[in-house]
Order: structure tokens, then sequence, then C-alpha cells
């Protein structure tokens, strides 16, 4: 029971928090754009690799190369919805034009990333009080890492619940998530609002590669993986809907660290998708979403 | 007879010429391939088995790429779903035969077609995606698939010999004989060439053509004239994977071994990039985009300078075409050539019509230029059922002068007398069909049902609103019976019930008393239930005529495979279809002079007749009008009543939710008022009008 505590369920929480990240870091995207943004897990990969730069290679303190590389990933979704978003979204809301213009931009970070840093993985070293090694807490031999990760998770979650609710442009969010139209008519400006969704899912994308680089390394390859899962956790928690993100970054962790104990890894992704399709079937909404009625 | 109405005739378009310049672009295509091989002949000597002679390997590729391609174009084109996953099916398609011939001992051809079969079947469960969920979900999980199939490539070593793959395909025999590399050429381009007409039949030829681009645009009247949408995207995309499957298949013996890297998910990204390059949703866009940018992976790895590049090009290409040219080469061409080529009805239309015609009857600054008498004529012609065209261009518009009012149009000089004289005109062309119109409302007499459409203690909540109260509505055939009430009344959401589009918590609707299943809006029509929009949901680049044509859908019985074949049946259909489509133009007063002008050109009261016109061309017993008079002006309304007076005239059983009162009072045999849900009086205009509760919640007394 103790092996299962400390090999499977801890891990599957630190893991999981950090999909449950990168799946808010799409709803921050989606809300008011109404887009999936596919480059986001290169973002992700960005910002463990910019750690890597910053943090392991150049010595930069902690909070100086967090705030720099949550600027960048706000700086590179800022230019995408500038250049890649806007033009596709205005012209069809519903077109393909933007799937693949996000697709562009995802072939296009991939090659800088490989041009710059290579395709070998590096090992990044921990952060302070985020330690990857195992220490005895509660007499339990786990990292605190996992734990760390989760309450940042939750504190995310619970400052984003906030500034929706009580900030102006928080309630303009919503306003423009409900009907963009009508948002307009009001007067809220969609445009700034869609950039600020941008500008804030890059940030927490970035932060979330950041915060995963000890843990997976920091590599090239790691986009479509969190590309993957995040979407996996915002689609099952309900598009939109962070706390729903959390908490099925949670499950999903766990399920990919029982496949991992009990089946194999080569099949984590194959149970996570079978699970996604199958749940989208029967609640399209998500787990926590509410059904939203068509429109004639 | 004008010419184009003469050609919108002759839907098959016979004659050796027509053909050649259908066909110019495959013709062309041909006659490069052909110069290519001549080539190759002379360049590479006797060689051709070898791999190495790299041209006619290349070219093998291509053609396998570009059959991949204009199966993805019929999904994420034509459908509008784009799919990221196509590199996978490709891997299922290679892995399905190379196992089947190594490994089982299957012959080439059989495996090949299980290749495409599986990959078809692969298809399915990720298209259940789009059941009910919309386009750029299905594009993630096809992103995923091709995730889970490079996964299980390399985990089911068993299976797919893991990271190395599987060794040792050899070249198929065909009657006998091992295809070398040319021959294997002559054979790719020859299923190139059939699935490139097969889809060609399919799309232009078929009721299907219409039915996937209603799907993709106007989702709402694709349900309404009894197509399924779910169904429509999941065959769609079983046929282009089969496509990508088939593909895959006939690769796998080309390299003779296959691993995970053979199928990288660049490709996927790349295979849309050559559509998009081409033209999402034109037959020639995938082979145009494909022969213009196969060359670029091959470029960008032969340079070593440039390979560390390659994806960053993709990117970038990709990007500015989305930016720049989002319709593609052959989209481009397209809108240049209509453009240029201006067939006269086509300008007319666009000067007379669109600009003057619909503003100058409401601006009286235009009328006071002068330009309100054109834009009465151009509004007379449009409505002449014949000669229409001709007329703008070389002819007189008296040249149609039996149906022509007898107020001579140039009589209208100022702008205010136009527009009665446009109005008078429209009522007296409408309200007298001509007979073979009326034909295709000639199954309405024989029913002996009570009533034509029930609803029957409806219930309907939106979380905690409740919309509907226990609603019932009887309507006696061959009457007009109109739901009027105020603003969240609840109307609009009982027509919504009543067509299936929403789903009810209680109650039953009835037609001609067969109970109609809850929340299936494509059964209504079947049930004899057509139904318009409040908003426009016509398909603007398609002509009028198709426009109509897609009414016709629920009276189809061409499958999409047969659909795909120049069969018997498909031609008869089609010329059934296009038949009826004429006659419904006339029937609602637009004529068959505008049959072949593309439906975003029209006014706005004219789109709302083609609608109209769509939706008879369902052959409904009983046609519901969701505020069909919002937007239209006083004469535009008048010839709208008196349309719905020759339909009721016709047998036809007319339920109109409108908020015009006049027109209501007019028209109506039965008013019932909606007020909060529930129904708040019923009966004729008079007794409605006198009711102190219906007084009291419109005047708010």
């Amino acid at each position: 029971m103790n092996s299962f505590l400390t090999d499977v369920f801890i891990p599957a929480l630190g893991i999981g928090a950090l999909y449950g990240l990168v799946g808010i870091s799409f709803n921050l995207i989606f809300a008011p754009a109404g887009t999936f943004n596919f480059a986001q897990g290169q973002i992700v990969m960005l910002g463990g690799l910019l750690a890597l730069s910053f943090y392991q290679q150049n010595g930069w303190p902690v909070l100086l190369a967090l705030v720099a590389v949550m600027a960048i990933g706000a700086a590179v979704a800022l230019a995408e919805e500038r250049i890649a978003v806007w033009p596709a979204l205005r012209r069809d809301p519903h077109g393909i034009g933007w799937v693949l213009s996000t697709l562009a931009v995802f072939t296009i970070i991939q090659n800088l990333a490989i041009l710059q840093w290579g395709t070998t993985p590096q090992n990044v070293k921990s952060f302070p009080a985020l330690s990857v090694s195992r220490h005895d807490v509660f007499g339990l031999q786990v990292a605190p890492y996992h734990f760390g990760v989760l309450l940042i998770a939750i504190a995310i979650t619970v400052a984003l619940y906030l500034f929706a609710r009580r900030s102006a442009i928080g309630r303009a969010t919503a306003a423009v998530a409900q009907d963009r139209d009508a948002a307009a008519l009001r007067g809220v400006n969609v445009r700034l609002v869609i950039s600020l969704g941008f500008v804030m899912g890059g940030a927490l994308a970035c932060l979330t590669g950041m915060l995963a680089a000890p843990l997976t390394l920091a590599t090239v390859n790691v986009g479509l993986t969190f590309t993957f899962r995040g979407f996996t956790a915002a689609a099952l928690g309900g598009m939109g809907d962070n706390t729903g993100a959390l908490t099925a970054g949670l499950a999903l962790g766990l399920m990919e660290q029982l496949t991992l104990r009990y089946w194999q890894g080569g099949y984590v992704n194959l149970v996570i998708l079978l699970a996604l399709l199958g749940l989208l079937l029967v609640r399209p909404e998500g787990l926590f979403g509410q059904a939203v009625p068509r429109r004639v | 007879m004008s010419a184009a109405t003469q050609t919108a005739r002759r839907p098959a378009g016979r004659g050796l010429a027509t053909v050649a310049v259908r066909n110019a672009p495959l013709l062309l295509g041909l006659g490069v391939l052909l110069l290519f091989l001549l080539w190759t002949r002379v360049d590479i000597g006797g060689n051709w088995s070898s791999v190495r002679s790299k041209p006619l390997f290349l070219a093998n590729q291509l053609m396998l790429y570009m059959l991949v391609a204009i199966g993805l174009n019929l999904i994420s084109g034509y459908v509008g779903a784009a799919s990221i996953g196509h590199i996978a099916l490709y891997a299922i398609g290679a892995y399905s035969v190379a196992i089947l011939t190594t490994k089982h001992g299957w012959g080439f051809w059989p495996a090949l077609l299980a290749g495409g079969l599986i990959a078809a079947a692969a298809s399915l469960p990720v298209g259940l995606i789009l059941l009910r969920l919309s386009g750029w979900y299905f594009s993630v999980i096809t992103l995923l698939l091709v995730v889970v199939v490079n996964d299980l490539e390399i985990q089911k070593a068993g299976l797919t010999g893991g990271g190395a793959g599987i060794f040792g395909l050899t070249m198929p025999h065909l009657f006998g004989h091992a295809l070398d590399l040319r021959g294997y050429l002559y054979l790719l381009i020859a299923v190139n060439v059939a699935v490139f007409l097969l889809l060609r039949h399919l799309v232009e030829r078929s009721r299907w053509g219409r039915a996937f681009v209603a799907v993709r645009d106007v989702e709402p009247a694709a349900c309404a004239v009894g197509v399924h949408p779910f169904l429509v995207r999941e065959s769609a995309l079983a046929l282009s994977a089969f496509i990508a499957g088939l593909a895959g298949g006939l690769f796998a013996p080309l390299p003779g071994t296959i691993n995970p890297d053979s199928f990288p998910i660049i490709d996927s990204i790349f295979f849309l990039l050559a559509v998009l390059a081409g033209g999402f949703g034109t037959t020639a866009g995938p082979v145009v985009g494909m022969a213009v940018l196969f060359s670029l992976p091959q470029v960008l790895a032969e340079q070593p300078s440039l390979r560390r590049y390659s994806f960053l090009v993709y990117g970038l290409v990709l990007l500015l075409l989305v930016i720049f040219l989002p319709e593609g080469i052959v989209g481009g061409v397209q809108r240049l050539w209509r453009r240029l080529t201006g067939r006269a009805a086509y300008d007319a239309y666009e000067v007379a019509g669109a600009e003057s015609g619909a503003d100058a009857e409401r601006d009286p600054r235009v009328a006071a230029m002068g330009l309100g008498a054109l834009a009465t004529l151009a509004g007379l012609r449009r409505l002449a059922p014949s000669g229409a065209r001709s007329g703008t261009a070389a002819r007189p518009a008296g040249a149609s002068a039996e149906v022509l009012p007898a107020t001579p149009p140039t009589l209208a000089a100022d702008g205010a007398a136009g527009s009665v004289a446009a109005a008078e005109a429209n009522g007296a062309v409408l309200s007298a069909p001509a007979p073979a119109a009326l034909r295709i409302l000639g199954e309405q007499a024989g029913t002996d049902a009570e009533f034509a459409l029930e609803s029957i203690d409806i219930r309907k909540s939106f979380g905690d609103a409740i919309a509907l109260d226990g609603v019932t509505l009887r309507v006696r055939p061959g009457t007009v019976h109109a739901v009027i009430g105020p603003n969240g009344s609840g109307k609009t959401t009982l027509l919504n019930i009543a067509s299936g589009f929403y789903r009810q918590d209680a109650g039953q609707i009835r037609v001609f008393g067969r109970r109609v299943a809850r929340g299936r809006p494509y059964r209504a029509i079947r049930h004899g239930l057509a139904r318009t929009f409040q908003t426009q949901q016509l398909l603007p680049e398609l002509t009028v005529l198709e426009n109509v044509m897609l009414g016709c859908h629920a009276r189809g019985r061409v499958s999409m495979l047969d659909g795909m074949l120049p069969l018997p049946h498909v031609r008869r259909e089609r010329r059934r279809f296009h038949a009826t489509a004429l006659d419904c133009l006339d029937l609602v007063g637009l004529g068959r002079g505008i049959a072949e002008t593309p439906a975003g050109l029209l006014p706005f009261a004219h789109q709302r007749l083609v609608e109209i016109a769509r939706a008879l061309a369902g052959r409904p017993r009983v046609l519901l009008l969701d505020e069909p008079a919002s937007g239209l002006h006083a004469g535009e309304v008048q010839a709208f009543a008196s349309l719905v007076r020759s339909l009721r005239q016709a047998g036809l059983t007319v339920v109109l939710v409108e908020h015009n009162f006049g027109l209501v009072s007019e028209l109506a045999d039965t008013i019932t008022v909606l007020d909060a849900g529930a129904v708040l009086a019923e009966g004729d205009f008079e007794t409605v009008r006198n009711d102190p509760r219906v007084v009291e919640a419109y005047l708010g007394a």
C-alpha cells in the first residue's frame, strides 16, 4: 500500500497538476477566442528549454528566470495571436483557417527550438523547495516536488477564479466567452480580451514548462505530449472550466501512473485517447461542463 | 429561351468540346506526366527496377501523396473537418499490407484492399467525435491518433517489428508480370485518375456534393432538407480514410521496408499544406497543390544547408497561405475567372441587383438620382419566370411579356412610384404561378387526417427558464396558421421543437397523425415538414439552382457509392432534381432566369424566396416559416403574402411564426397567441384582436 502511495498516487498528483495547468492554459485562450491553440504544447516545451538556458546554464536567480520565461511565453503567444490567429479568425470563426495557422506556428516553434537547443534532452536541476529527489515526509519516501506543483496549480486555479469573478477584465472575458457580438455591443473591447487570453495562456504554458523541466528533462520532444495531455484535461474537465481541467488533469496523472505500473509505458497515450473518446461520446460537454443548447 | 437556361436544361453537358474543357486540368496533368515518362526513359536507361532511379521513385511517391491529398480534400475541404491524422491512416494501410503479405502469406492485392478497409475502420471511432462536437475537436483527436498509432508501431513489436520495422516487401505482380518502378507508376497514375474521377462525380453530379458543403457551412439547413450531418461526415471520413489507407498500402512495397520513421507527423501537415495551396473544397485543388509543392521537401532534403530549416519553411508557407491565399491557387483562379469572364447576367446582377436594386427601393436619395427606375426594372426582370438573363444582355425585358404586368416599368419614373409598381408587379407575378410549377404541390390532396400538424402539451425548459409550459396547437390542413406573441413567448422554441431541432421535455408532435421522433431535425422532411430560418441559411457560392436542388435531398435515392459512378439512375435523379428546382423557382416567383446566379449575389428579399423555394423542393405538406417578413419592406411583404396565398390555394399547410401583425391579419386563417410559454388565445383575427388578454400582453395596458 505504501509503495502504491509513494510510487503511483503521489507522483500522479504532481504530474497531473502539470497536465491540469496546461489544460487551464488552453482554457485561457479558448474562453475568449473560441480557438484551440495547436502550438500550445510547443510553448510549454519552450518554457522548459528557456529554464535550461536562464536558470541552469546562466545561473539566473529562480524568480528572475521565472519572470523572463513567463514574459517570453506571453510574447510568443501574443505574436501568434496577432499574426496567425486573428487574421484567420476574423475571416471565418468557424472555418479551419485558425486550425492550420496554429499548426503552422507549431512547426515553426519546433524548428526554431531545434536550431537553438538541439534534440538532446538535458537535465534541469530542481528549483528550491521543489526537489525531485525523495525525502522522508511524514514517514513516506516522496519527492516534495509533487506536492509543490500541486499547491502551485491550486493557487493558480484559485487566483484565476478570483480574477474572473472580481476584476472588470475577467468579467469582460466571461462576457466575450458567452456571446462575442453581444459583448462587443455592450462596449467590451473583444480584440483586447482575446489578446489578453493569449498573453495569459502563453505565460501559464511557459511557466508550466519550467515547472515540468526538472521532471521531464528539457527537450524539444515534449511539446506534443503536453498538447495531448493538456487538451485531454481541458476537454474532460469541460472546455473553459479551470477547476474541471485541474481535476481532470489529476485524473489523467493517475491514469498514466497506473498504466505505467500495471501495463506498459507505450500504452499510456492509447489508454488516455480511449478514455477521452469514450467520455466525450457520453458527455460532449466534459465531466464538469454545462450542456449548451444548439442555436438555430 | 436564353442560352443560359438551355445549358441549365442540359445538365449532362454532352459534346466532345464540353468534355474536353471540363477535363482540361486532368488532360494537362496527364500530358505533363507523359512528358516526364518519356524523359525518364531517355534519362535512366534500362535500370528501372532499381530504387536508385530517383526520378521514378519520386514520381511514384508524388502519385501516392496526391492520392492522399485527393482523399483528404473530401473530409477537410468539402465536409470542413480538418484531419491532421491522415499520415496515421496512411501508416495503417502500409503496415496492414506489410504484415499481411510478409507474415500471413496474403497476396498483395487482397492485402491492399484490406489495408484500405482497416484504415477506414480505424477512422470510424475518431469520427464519432463529430457526432456531437465541432470540427476542431476532430482535428485535435486526429492529431492524437497519429501519436497513438506511432506508439503502437513501436510497442507492438511482435506485429510491426517495433522500431526496426518490417523488411522484405516485394513489388507486386500484375497479370503475371512483376511490376518495376515504371510499371508501378502507370498503375498509380491510373489509380489517381480513377479516384479523382470517382470523387469528382460524387461531388459534382450527385446529391452528396451539395450535402457535404451544406453540412460544412449551413448545418441547420442541411438538417432541414433531410441530410443527417453525422452520417454524412462519418461516411466522408471513412471514404477519405480508405483512400489514405490504399495509398499507404501501395507505398509499402516501394521502399521494400517500412518502420515508424517512414510516417512522420510532419507529413500530415504537409498533406494539409498541399491541399490548402491548391484550394480546399475544389476538385482540382489537391492535385494542383501537391504538384506545386511536392518538390519542396525534396529540395529541402537535398540541400544540407536547408535541411535544418525544413519545418520552418513548411510552417511559414502554411502561415502565409492561410493569411494571404486561404482559397488556394484553384480557388483564386476560379474567383479571377468569374470576375474576368463576367457572365452577362452575373455582372448585370451585381451592379443593378445587389447594389441599387436592394438599396434604391429603400433609399430615397438613390431614387432621386434616377436610379429608381433602373432598380425597378432590375426587380421586374429578376421576377420574370424566364428570359431574364438574356433580357439584361441583349433583349428588352418585354420579351417575356406574357408574365410581365401591364404597367410598363419605364413609367415608374420616380422612386416611390417605382417601389409601388414593383410591389404590384411582384403581386401580379406571384399570384399566378405557372400551372406547371404547381405540379410540385400536386401531392397535397387525398389526406384524411384531421390535423396537418399537432403539438400536444409540449413542455421545454432551458436550465431554470421555462420556455414552453404545456403548449397544445392544432393546425388544420390547407390553412395558414399564424403563431404570434411577444419576444420570448416561445414561438421560435415551439417551431424548433416541431421541426426536431430542439428536444422537448414532454409532449408530442404529430404530422398528419404520425408521431415525429424528438430531436431529429433530419427526419422532419420525411414526415412532410419543411422549414425556413430567421437568419439566412443559403450557400452563397453555389448557384440559386444548386441551393434549391439541395432541398430535394430527402427525395433522392442515390447512395454515396452509386454517386461516384456515372450510372443511369444517378443521371435520372439529377434531372429530376433539376426540373423540380426550376419549378420551385417559378413557384416562388423568382423565375428560371436567375438559376445560374450565385445565391450570395441576390438581394435579401430574393434570398428569402430562394430559401422558401428550397423548402418547397422537398415537396412538404406542411411549411413552417420563421419570421419570413422580417427585414422585408412593404412591397416585398405584399409579394410574400401573395405567394403564401397561392401556396394555400394549392393545398399546402403553412405555419407562420411572425411579428408583423399586419401580415398576419391579412393572411392567417387561424392565429395562436403565445405568451410566456403558454397559449393565450386562439381563433381568427377578429377573435384574437378583441381578446382582452391579448390586448394586455401586446399593449401592456
